[in-house]
């Protein structure tokens, strides 16, 4: 049962097609990575697919809906969740105001119950806390403790990332899209932390869809790989029918010189 | 190999020591040619011998020669005898450029381009004397005060802090002469019976109990004794009028310290900043270390204080003082919505005196029994009273807050603050304009309105004591209000929101409810504000509602602390008590033609130097100084020895 | 696979309510200029001659809000953010230009060369608006630079007002008046069957001169293409070799200069200066700037021609045709709300906005 699937989706700028007619689907408890050259569309993919980007034309289905063109906001409720290439944490927030603020779209208590303080409100405060730190531990004990009341500014390369995929798991998604998470790390941050991503599936059911460039990480992570290309799918399949398959070869390489048109 | 380490520079940057020297004499020329010196020259600050015009001149001499000193000791052992030559140097060339403006003003007439270079500023600057003893002066200032700098910059940074400090308290206790003499004058043993009883009884009760009900009992009690003593001591008399005589003289500008007075103020705060040095620095280590536990009882009792001191202030004040802290308390309650605007959602609001124009016309139409609108619904019918009509100017006010928020909701940061600017002004405009006056009263604005019905008793417009009464009251709601939201779900999503408003709504924040929610309730705040102003003055018009309240309120809660409420507070006082409000001139009449030129300079000051403002909370110190704190993170792990390395991988 | 029928429309409460300004602002235009017409055909309202004044007089003022916005415009495209002191740059040159005015008129050269007059306090109003320019972003905007955008808008807000009372406290709150215009310059005169003052000829001539200097500058000089270079992304003309703290200046300046003239100009028009002329102005021209599209020159001049005209026409043309008494004073509303509907219909402006790499989107 595919959880999301993109039927035909286009998104141009200015004159350039970024996404030329895209087909795409993820069942629910897949690991699936998006792999491509630079340029090929991956994280515009993305965009389109949390709501940052409009879509010009095609469909979006996320769990039987049609969502093209809903805010970000909107999809985030209906348990969409994404990080960014370039970690884009809330810096002066602290590590556990981070995770407790991405909470938002879970709760109701608004600005009359902060206001007067109502048993409901402290409940779901304290609810929130909890469930704050809960989702830090995933990560071990690399940010729990004192480091709950650091400002994000302050934390590690490494530690920034983790927090964003905190982040982004306390929405309490059915989806979850990672953008390079690995991106910058180290050989034993990026293994670990590719066990953290088998282990959002198996212990907590979230499908997730991966833009990597580290192919160790892709496969060893990944059930599926699909590649793109210009906007549109050149390939998909497991990992080693995929690092075969010679139109991938040449989209990141090239055509091998003197070869036929 | 050995590291070789860089040879100290041995030549001094003279250039930075002649840039020092010139920045003075410019100063030096500005404030004379402003027209600055001139007016505080009717302002003593010790009497007889220093005006307050004179005061800034000996500022700007020794402030140049501490940047003298400073540029020579810059990158350099330099001893006491090389920084006075440089400090004094710096003062000289300043004193030069002085002296060199004295010769010119006092032999061209310049008046006629320069207006207020006046006949009375040659005099002063000539010090009563021809141009000779006025070059004498530039110079001869120059270069001692040069020289005081300079020493000042030879002081341990506590010396300085104390020096400093206690220049600025004698200062201060002249300026504050209309309340200390106030207070002086109302206070007499009964009062301070009265105040002691409940004081000494919460230090020893606090300790011997524990928090409950006995507790607050005992200090209720306390407080009844203390009320009833002082009650009955009343009559006694007793008050300390004669210290009045002794710490101030009378003169034709208003009173100023006497000589003596001046030396004990300096004395006694000089001792008390020094000697207090070491328990200070342990309680603030004590503050930071406490748990948010203790905090909350600290920060309890820290608000007790305050309600105590504005119940029982005002008594003692007087009319003026009171009808001044009403002011501050009107523009702190701005300063608190335009906060949570500003402070928390991060929206660059310019247009803030919109809203609080239309709490006051609100107000004003619906009670006063000249207005031109009129209905009658059978269980209410204007003119209404206060109460009655604060539902509708809320809603008045909520939907100004929508029709101004929702068209910029998806504008850039600076649209939104022209934009907002743009709506004040059409507001103003509109309430001023023939078009609207059938409701609005055009120019002429509305009057006669009423007090405020509080069941036995009225708060009458004229009453300034109770007049502040009821804005401290509104003040603590929106206190609250904005304390109660800021650690909350709301305040959360505003704080994201301000961060990264993409992200937020990654995230999950519904931006359009947010920005909304933001400009309501600092609308609504804002129209309390307004309420108030229009009882106070019981007629309003459309010119008290300009751009410049808008900005007075920006002021207030940059220079007081973003973000913060004891923060805006201080931004209130120290801006609308010193330095005055709209229609009613600060403690320093003086200052009052210069306000608008001490805000622009302010503003410029605390965004280059101090951004965070005076009383900033320590996450906006962390958000601007960000460098800093990463250092001093750093710093701190590294001297625990904890390894981040090792808990990475 | 099955198409799904997407989702219907979304609802939206801001979208709507846009859309009901978008409306709303139309028909309320279109009512105006209808009822407007009808009194005009009732033989009420304006004469065809008073409409072309006021057309004339709308595009005499747009120049000068052309000539102020460039500066906005510039700056913003270069730095960023709204420079709130480029009013009273304007003010400072039309402030010192009085003084100039003035000793020429005591030379008798204001009467008997008025060109060379004019000429002269162009000069001197130009020098001092630069100076005011290059002095405040040295001392405030540079050490900034880097600060969160926030910040150097407060602090230009700060020194907005600064200067205004500097300027107050320097040569005093009251008007300033400058000599009576030389007798070559009073008057109208006829172009192509109109006729429209002589001081409002004068006005747009030197303020399309002006600006075509600016413009052949900035897209045929070196310097001019290094301001356009940093315009687009600072970093990578640093990195070409561009000199960034001095192009910046010189950025300032050129916008500084374009103000004392505009400055002169203004007085030219309305004779009287003082220390809060550029307060209003400044705002408008920013308004016009936004107008015409941000960082972009041939917009900003666009813009402001556009903007003294709907200020200008507008009140009589529109709200005229409400029935709505003492339409002058509502003027600037006119200009606001112009402001505010351009930002809503067509954020990116007339023309179109050119800006930063990092500030698109």
């Amino acid at each position: 049962m595919a959880l999301l699937e993109t039927i035909g989706l286009h998104k141009g700028f200015g004159g350039v097609n970024a996404i030329a007619g895209l087909d795409f689907h993820v069942d629910k408890g897949e690991i699936v990575s998006v792999i491509g050259p630079n340029g090929a569309g991956k994280t515009t993919f993305f965009n389109l697919i949390t709501g940052m980007a409009k879509p010009d034309s095609g469909q979006v289905v996320f769990d039987g809906e049609n969502i093209a063109g809903l805010d970000p906001d909107a999809l985030t409720r209906l348990g969409i969740a994404r990080t960014f290439q370039n970690v884009r944490l809330f810096p002066n927030m602290t590590v556990l105001e981070n995770v407790m603020v991405a909470q938002h779209c879970r709760t109701s208590k608004g600005i009359f119950a902060a206001i007067l303080n109502t048993r409901g409100f402290r409940q779901e405060e304290a609810e929130i806390e909890q469930r704050g730190k809960e989702t830090l531990e995933f990560f071990g004990t690399r940010l729990t403790g004192y480091r709950h009341d650091q400002p994000a500014f302050m934390l590690s390369y490494a530690n920034r990332r983790r927090l964003e995929i905190a982040r982004a798991l306390a929405t309490q998604p059915k989806l979850m899209l990672l953008d390079e998470p690995t991106a910058g790390m180290n050989p034993r941050e990026t293994a670990e932390l590719t066990g953290l991503i088998g282990k959002l599936r198996d212990a907590r059911g979230i499908t997730v869809v991966i833009i990597e460039h580290e192919m160790k990480v892709v496969r060893d992570v990944s059930d599926r790989v699909v590649v793109l290309d210009h906007g549109v799918r050149i390939a998909e399949g497991r990992y080693e029918e995929v690092t075969s398959d010679p139109a991938v070869i040449e989209a990141y390489l090239g055509r091998p010189a003197g070869a036929a048109e | 190999m050995a590291i070789t380490e860089a040879p100290p520079t041995t030549s001094v940057d003279l250039r930075k020591v002649l840039r020092a020297g010139l920045l003075g004499a410019l100063g030096f020329v500005f404030v004379a040619t402003i027209g600055m010196v001139e007016t505080f020259s009717t302002k003593n600050v010790i009497d007889p011998i220093l005006s307050l015009g004179y005061t800034v001149l000996m500022a700007i001499a020794v402030w140049t020669g501490y940047r003298g000193a400073k540029a020579a000791a810059a990158d350099r052992e330099a001893g006491a005898g090389e920084r006075i030559l440089y400090g004094s140097a710096a003062g000289l060339i300043g004193g030069l450029g002085a002296a060199l403006y004295v010769i010119w003003i006092n032999t061209f007439v310049v008046r006629e381009v320069l207006s207020n270079v006046s006949p009375r500023l040659i005099e002063l600057l000539n010090l009563g004397g021809g141009m000779g003893s006025g070059i004498t002066l530039a110079i001869v200032g120059g270069v001692v005060g040069g020289a005081v700098g300079a020493l000042l910059s030879l002081a341990s940074p506590l010396m300085r802090r104390a020096l400093i400090g206690s220049f600025l308290w004698v200062l201060i206790v002249g300026f504050l002469e209309v309340v200390i003499s106030q207070i002086l004058r109302e206070l007499h043993l009964g009062f301070i019976v009265g105040l002691a009883i409940p004081t000494v009884a919460a230090l020893v009760l606090t300790r011997v109990l524990r928090q409950g009900p006995a507790l607050i009992l005992g200090l209720l009690a306390s407080v009844a004794v203390g009320v009833v003593a002082a009650i009955n001591l009343e009559s006694v008399g007793l008050s300390m009028t004669f210290l009045i005589d002794f710490v101030y003289e009378s003169r034709v500008g208003g009173r100023a310290l006497t000589t003596p007075a001046a030396v004990a103020v300096f004395v006694l705060a000089f001792v008390l900043v020094v000697v207090t040095e070491g328990p200070r620095t342990r309680a603030r280590a004590r503050v930071a270390a406490m748990d948010p536990e203790e905090r909350q009882r600290w920060l309890f009792g820290a608000v007790a204080v305050f309600l105590g001191l504005g119940v029982f202030l005002p008594m003692l004040l007087g009319s003026v003082v009171n009808e001044l802290l009403a002011t501050t308390g009107i523009f702190l309650l701005m300063g608190l919505g335009l906060n949570i605007v500003i402070g928390y959602a991060g929206l660059l609001d310019l247009g803030y005196v919109a809203f609080f124009a239309v709490g006051a016309y609100a107000t004003a139409i619906l009670t006063s029994p000249l207005s031109k609108v009129s209905f009658d619904w059978g269980f209410i019918a204007t003119p209404l009273n206060f109460w009655e009509a604060m539902p509708f100017v809320i809603v008045a006010a909520a939907i100004a807050g929508i029709l101004v928020g929702t068209p910029v909701i998806r504008m850039r940061g600076d649209y939104l603050a022209i934009v907002t600017l743009g709506f004040g002004e059409i507001a103003r405009i509109l309430f001023l304009s023939d078009w609207l006056t059938g409701t609005t009263g055009g120019a002429q604005g509305v009057s006669r309105i009423p007090s405020i019905p509080l069941g036995f008793t009225e708060i009458k417009g004229t009453d300034q004591q109770m007049i502040f009464y009821a804005v401290f009251f509104f003040v603590l709601i929106a206190a609250y209000i904005s304390w109660r939201l800021q650690d909350s779900r709301t305040g959360r999503s505003w704080m994201a929101m301000r961060e990264d408003e993409q992200v937020a709504e990654t995230m999950g924040v519904n931006i359009v409810r947010a920005k909304l929610q933001a400009f309501v309730i600092g609308a609504i705040i804002a129209s309390f504000s307004g309420a108030l102003f229009a009882v106070k003055f019981g007629t309003i018009f459309p010119a008290s509602f300009s751009l410049i309240v808008s900005i007075t309120v920006l002021v207030v809660i940059i220079v007081g602390g973003m973000g913060n409420i004891p923060g805006v507070a201080v931004g209130a006082l120290v801006m609308i008590g010193v330095l005055g409000g709209r229609n009613s001139p600060g403690l320093l009449r003086e200052f009052e033609g210069f306000k608008l030129l001490i805000y622009g300079g302010l503003l410029i000051l605390m965004m280059l130097k101090r951004p965070e403002g005076l009383l900033p909370s320590r996450r906006r110190a962390r958000e601007l100084h960000q460098d800093e704190a990463l250092q001093d993170a750093w710093l701190r792990a590294e001297a625990s020895g904890e390894d981040d390395a090792r808990s990475e991988s | 696979m099955q198409l799904l029928k997407p989702r219907s429309f979304r609802f939206s409460w801001v979208d709507t309510f846009l859309w009901a300004i978008r409306i709303g602002a139309l028909v309320f235009i279109l009512v105006g200029v209808l009822g407007t017409l009808s009194k005009a055909v009732d033989g009420e309202g304006l004469t065809a001659q008073a409409w072309r004044e006021l057309i004339v007089t709308g595009l005499a003022q747009g120049s000068m809000y052309g000539l102020i916005a460039l500066g906005y415009s510039m700056v913003y495209g270069v730095l960023g953010f709204i420079n709130f002191a480029h009013g009273e740059v304007f003010m400072a040159g039309a402030v010192t230009g009085f003084f100039a005015a003035n000793a020429l008129a005591d030379a008798g050269v204001w009467e008997s060369q008025p060109i060379v007059g004019l000429g002269l306090t162009i000069l001197v109003s130009m020098a001092t608006s630069t100076l005011v320019a290059v002095l405040i972003e040295r001392l405030a905007y540079r050490p900034l630079r880097g600060a969160p955008r926030l910040i150097p808008l407060i602090t230009s807000i700060g020194m907005s007002f600064f200067l205004q009372y500097t300027f107050r406290g320097l040569f005093g709150e009251s008007f300033k008046s400058y000599p009576v215009l030389p007798t070559v310059m009073q008057g109208r005169i006829s172009i192509f069957g109109l006729e429209i003052l002589k001081t409002q000829m004068v006005v747009i001539a030197t303020a399309a001169v002006a600006m075509a200097g600016l413009y052949t500058y900035v897209t045929r000089t070196r310097m001019g293409r290094a301001m356009r270079a940093i315009a687009e992304d600072r970093e990578i003309a640093a990195l070409m070799g561009v000199n960034v703290n001095r192009v910046i200046a010189l950025t300032f300046a050129v916008g500084g200069a374009m103000a004392g003239v505009a400055g002169v100009l203004w007085a030219l028009l309305f004779r009287q200066v003082y220390f809060l002329t550029g307060f209003l102005p400044g705002i408008k021209a920013f308004t016009a700037a936004v107008l015409g599209g941000i960082g972009n020159m041939a917009g900003a001049y666009v813009g402001g021609l556009a903007l003294g005209l709907f200020e200008s026409v507008g009140p009589l043309l529109v709200l005229d045709g409400w029935g709505i008494p003492s339409v002058s004073q509502l003027k600037d509303v006119v200009a606001f709300s112009a402001l505010v509907l351009i930002l809503i219909f067509r954020p990116t402006g007339l023309l179109g906005e050119r800006l930063a790499v990092e500030e698109r989107g």
